[in-house]
């Protein structure tokens, strides 16, 4: 029940959090897309809180998702189980790295 | 599982399709970002950026995202209480704002190349 709660709001986040990213990413002036002010921006700590909940809200909102999709489809409990597993070990891996990247 | 091939079911399966196409896109995405600190890198990416290839599949993604947050909205919105009795009514909407949606910022992607 929670599960599927969180899966809604974060679904909620990442539907104004794209609006907000595609409108950074094609509707800003050339310069705005340089190395230094892109850098510039990502160290800003109100863009790191937000590419932080961004992150770790698609993880979630993805991987709840393909998890829900593995319980139905996959018959076989050992392959769902490793399947699982797997996925749950993935999306840590990669809210580490995705963390990793935001904050240095 | 078995499907009756209505608008609804049609609607739930592109979902979970574009579902996971997108979260296997996240992945990619994160380990692109991965190379994005050093400067050569980044201008390599940027003007790779510019390629009509992969500005085509930027198109792609931008109506994979469109249809996902859209049918996402419609199932809220039925789950929300609004009768399933407007479920096909709310998948034609959604089509046609999609629609809408993907010419204008298909115009503005476009623009960035030519």
């Amino acid at each position: 029940m929670w599960g599927w709660l969180f899966h809604r709001v974060t679904g909620i986040i990442l539907a104004f959090g794209l609006i907000y990213h595609f409108f950074m990413m094609h509707f800003m002036e050339a310069e705005a897309y340089s190395y230094q002010s892109v850098i510039q921006r990502l160290s800003e700590p109100s863009w790191k809180l937000f590419n932080i909940v961004f992150l770790i809200s698609a993880l979630y909102h993805g991987f709840y998702g393909i998890n829900g999709l593995v319980k139905e489809y996959v018959k076989s409990e050992g392959l769902k189980n490793f399947l699982k597993f797997f996925m749950f070990i993935l999306s840590l891996a990669l809210a580490f790295f995705g963390i990793k990247i935001v904050i240095f | 599982m078995r499907y009756r091939w209505n608008t609804g079911s049609i609607a739930w399966l592109v979902h979970r399709i574009t579902g996971i196409i997108l979260t296997f896109y996240l992945i990619a995405h994160i380990y692109v970002l991965s190379h994005l600190k050093d400067p050569e890198a980044y201008e390599k990416l940027m003007s790779m950026m510019k390629n009509p290839i992969i500005k085509f599949g930027e198109l792609i993604l931008f109506a994979l995202v469109l249809k996902h947050v859209f049918a996402g909205i419609r199932i809220t919105l039925l789950e929300m209480g609004v009768s399933t009795k407007y479920q096909k009514q709310l998948a034609y909407a959604g089509a046609l704002i999609i629609a809408v949606l993907w010419f204008i910022g298909a115009f503005y992607f476009l623009q960035e190349v030519f």
